[in-house]
């Protein structure tokens, strides 16, 4: 593996006037401790920290709204009219539907077959009284006596066949049983998902508002009039946020733009 | 007294592909007499007013849960001593107890079979 690509993958996550600071901070740092200015060293080491907290909190809103993201494209709604485009999308509940109505339909065609196995069934009961009437009706020769024999020995089959084919048709209505089962399931995956979903976005908020709060913080200077504000604004957001249940995919993407995520 | 193939049952399920496969299951064990109601609190007026020997309920319903449907059943003279089979995914062991604790006759796990069902209705009939 190059040696280059690896460290790579955290400056996509970390900006690079932060790492450019964090190694700015680690050579004075270093020359610190070469100069033996133990005093020096310590304040360097604190200003390191304080780029690391930030650089924490950064990250964690990244990697948290990536997270977020991936669960967005999966299109997971609630809703029951989609749009065309939608529709190309994994819709669990779309899924849930299509099933169920499969499930419907064979459980419509199970039901008018058994109804037409047991007219069927009904058929065979009569051809066979039938030829009992006849046999003991009239007399019958050898040939006659041969043809019913065949008669019955068919009625018996169609029976037999009968009976096979109404157990098949049981087979076909117990499957539909796995169509509840994943269907519950399913339901159980969305609802997991979405409480993910909600977290996140609480988590983004909140790492949002640690990094808001740690650059203040590691300023020494006072905040001026627009630093207060914004900060009141991001407070104002995240608390707006927690008091409504669910928002709307757009608000949410909005809101979480506005926050730097 | 064994099960009279005659006898009234309710099947409760939220889910209609459920309780038309219990029907059909049903009709083909030699039941023919099923009603079908949509949840715990559908079922309830319906046991009340019709006299039903046997009730299958599901467990995760919307408005009353099976469970509480069995704990209303059996709270009630009139309809305390009607059979309770559960037919539920539900399959853990803190349910099952509860269930029994409740007066449950009986508990099938979903996915099930006919001769599950079959089975389980000759125990209660014995």
């Amino acid at each position: 593996m190059n040696a280059h690509t690896e460290p790579s993958q955290f400056p996509s996550l970390i900006s690079n006037i932060e790492l450019e600071s964090f190694r700015h901070k680690t050579d004075e740092l270093m020359a610190d401790l070469e100069k033996n200015d133990i005093s020096s060293a310590l304040n360097r080491i604190n200003e390191i920290n304080e780029i690391n907290g930030k650089s924490f909190y950064s990250v964690i809103g990244k990697l948290t709204r990536g997270l977020y993201d991936a669960i967005s494209d999966l299109s997971i709604s609630s809703k029951q009219d989609q749009s065309a485009n939608d529709k190309t999308r994994v819709d669990l509940n779309y899924v849930i539907n299509l099933t169920d109505n499969a499930a419907q339909k064979t459980l419509d065609m199970t039901e008018k077959s058994r109804s037409n196995i047991q007219c069927i069934a009904q058929q065979f009961t009569t051809q066979s009284d039938l030829l009992e009437e006849y046999s003991s009706l009239f007399s019958k020769d050898d040939a006659g006596a041969e043809f019913l024999q065949k008669m019955k020995a068919h009625c018996q089959e169609g029976t037999s066949n009968i009976s096979t084919l109404n157990s098949n048709v049981s087979e076909i209505v117990m499957a539909q049983n796995y169509q509840d089962i994943a269907s519950q399931s399913i339901t159980k995956a969305i609802h997991i998902i979405k409480e993910v979903e909600n977290s996140l976005v609480a988590l983004t908020q909140y790492a949002n508002l640690l990094t808001k709060l740690s650059q203040y913080s590691a300023s020494s200077a006072e905040m001026d009039q627009k630093e207060s504000d914004d900060l009141k604004s991001n407070i104002g957001q995240l608390n707006n946020i927690s008091t409504s249940e669910h928002l709307d995919q757009g608000d949410v993407d909005d809101l979480l733009s506005s926050l730097g995520f | 007294m064994p099960a009279d193939l005659n006898m009234k049952i309710l099947v409760v399920d939220d889910h209609e592909s459920m309780r038309r496969i219990e029907k059909q299951i049903l009709n083909d064990l030699g039941y023919p007499n099923v009603d079908m109601a949509d949840d715990g609190a559908t079922a309830l007026p319906m046991l009340m007013a019709g006299s039903y020997d046997f009730v299958i309920t599901d467990w995760n319903m919307p408005q009353m849960e099976g469970i509480d449907l069995l704990k209303s059943i059996r709270a009630d003279a009139r309809i305390g001593k009607t059979p309770v089979l559960l037919v539920t995914a539900e399959s853990k062991k803190e349910r099952i107890v509860e269930a029994a604790q409740a007066g449950v006759n009986d508990y099938v796990v979903k996915p099930f079979n006919a001769d599950t069902l079959s089975a389980k209705i000759s125990r209660i009939f014995p």
